[in-house]
């Protein structure tokens, strides 16, 4: 185990941990107003917009992660009633696929640098 | 009115000095503004903004005081108490919830108490006495958290660069070319895990505690759940990523030198 350079192994991680947010900063500074509109009568997007609506950069990205968060799971949000199906159905799947990637590999890197952290600490 | 200049000029600055409310929340801002802050900042707009709401409402009861002193007459003075019961139930309700935290308000009892009145004592002072320095004091912790970001990220910043000067100062040469590299990946790591932690967390606190716990979307309470979540996010990978950081740092550090 201790043949691989754990210096190494936390460049793997971090590297991509901060391209990804550089990556998620763009895509929420263009195209979050665009997510918004095609998901009219979400309750938790429209709510999330509330929020952070002036928050800038940042609240962009925030609400940019919870219309990702909506993409990947809609089933639990639909048990509040807080999404409308038909418009998470309806969103373009390209997109779709950017998004719930983009969050699958942003978990994956923070368990990845969680177990990191617990095997060579 | 000595005190009323004051408040506005708390209000127009409100710039941040080492005065007693920055002592008196001084382990509340330090541990906001460290780590924490990435997680926070992405959410603490709101916060900061809920803060000014209290501060609109201070504001509405001292014009209220200020504008029944200036009539006095005795058939005032019941539209006077209506309006100003409805002020106070307004501020409680404000104060009654987390996000007020900062504002210097909380668990004093009652509204009255808090803000040191009492329709008597207005009456003979003129004032509103303690009232000034709570005004600008929201004022200040609004400002601070929405600059909360920015001024961690300079401090962690800062605070790079002085520990590879002081290397660099101090140390042998390659102990100042170790530091330019260790410290640098440590900001580096610090801020990318930080940020991405505080991401993380304020998306699944805004979202567990709508979907969970039913708090409305939207409101207050989500903002609540979205600050912690994102400090405690924050806090959490900001430290790992540091670390991490440092282990690149050591490492390319090793590669370049051998």
């Amino acid at each position: 185990m201790n043949a691989v350079e754990p210096g190494l192994i936390a460049l793997l991680i971090l590297a991509p941990i901060v391209l990804s947010m550089i990556v998620l900063c763009y895509i929420a500074h263009k195209y979050t107003e665009h997510f918004e509109s095609l998901l009219p009568n979400c309750t938790y997007v429209a709510g999330n917009k509330k929020i952070f609506q002036h928050a800038g950069l940042l609240g962009k990205v925030m609400r940019t992660g919870s219309i990702s968060l909506v993409l990947a799971i809609p089933s639990i949000f639909l048990r509040r009633g807080l999404i409308d199906l038909n418009e998470v159905k309806r969103f373009p799947p390209n997109m779709r696929r950017l998004l719930v990637s983009m969050l699958a590999i942003q978990m994956v890197l923070l368990i990845a640098l969680t177990i990191f952290h617990y095997v060579y600490r | 009115m000595a005190k009323a200049a004051q408040v506005h000029a708390g209000l127009l600055t409100s710039g941040v000095d080492a005065d007693d409310f920055f002592l008196e929340h001084f382990d509340l801002l330090q541990s906001v503004l460290a780590n924490a802050s990435m997680g926070v900042g992405a959410v603490g707009e709101g916060w900061s903004r809920h803060l000014q709401n209290i501060k609109d409402t201070l504001e509405e009861i001292e014009k209220l005081h200020r504008d029944y002193l200036g009539s006095g007459t005795l058939s005032a003075r019941d539209a006077f108490y209506a309006k100003r019961t409805a002020l106070f139930m307004k501020l409680e309700k404000q104060l009654g919830n987390f996000a007020a935290y900062g504002s210097g308000l909380r668990n004093q009892g009652k509204v009255k108490q808090a803000l040191g009145i009492s329709t008597r004592s207005y009456l003979h002072s003129g004032e509103i006495a303690g009232y000034a320095d709570k005004v600008s004091g929201v004022a200040k912790a609004s400002n601070l958290v929405k600059k909360g970001t920015y001024i961690g990220t300079a401090l962690d910043v800062a605070a790079t660069g002085l520990s590879i000067h002081k290397a660099c100062t101090m140390g042998r040469e390659d102990q100042c070319r170790r530091a330019k590299y260790v410290e640098s990946s440590a900001l580096i790591g610090g801020l990318g895990g930080g940020s991405l932690g505080g991401y993380a967390g304020g998306m699944a606190g805004a979202g567990a505690c709508v979907v969970v716990l039913g708090v409305t979307t939207g409101g207050p309470g989500a903002l609540v759940c979205a600050v912690v979540g994102g400090a405690v996010g924050g806090k959490i990978f900001g430290d790992i990523g540091s670390w991490g950081g440092e282990m690149v740092g050591d490492f390319l550090y090793r590669e370049v030198s051998e």
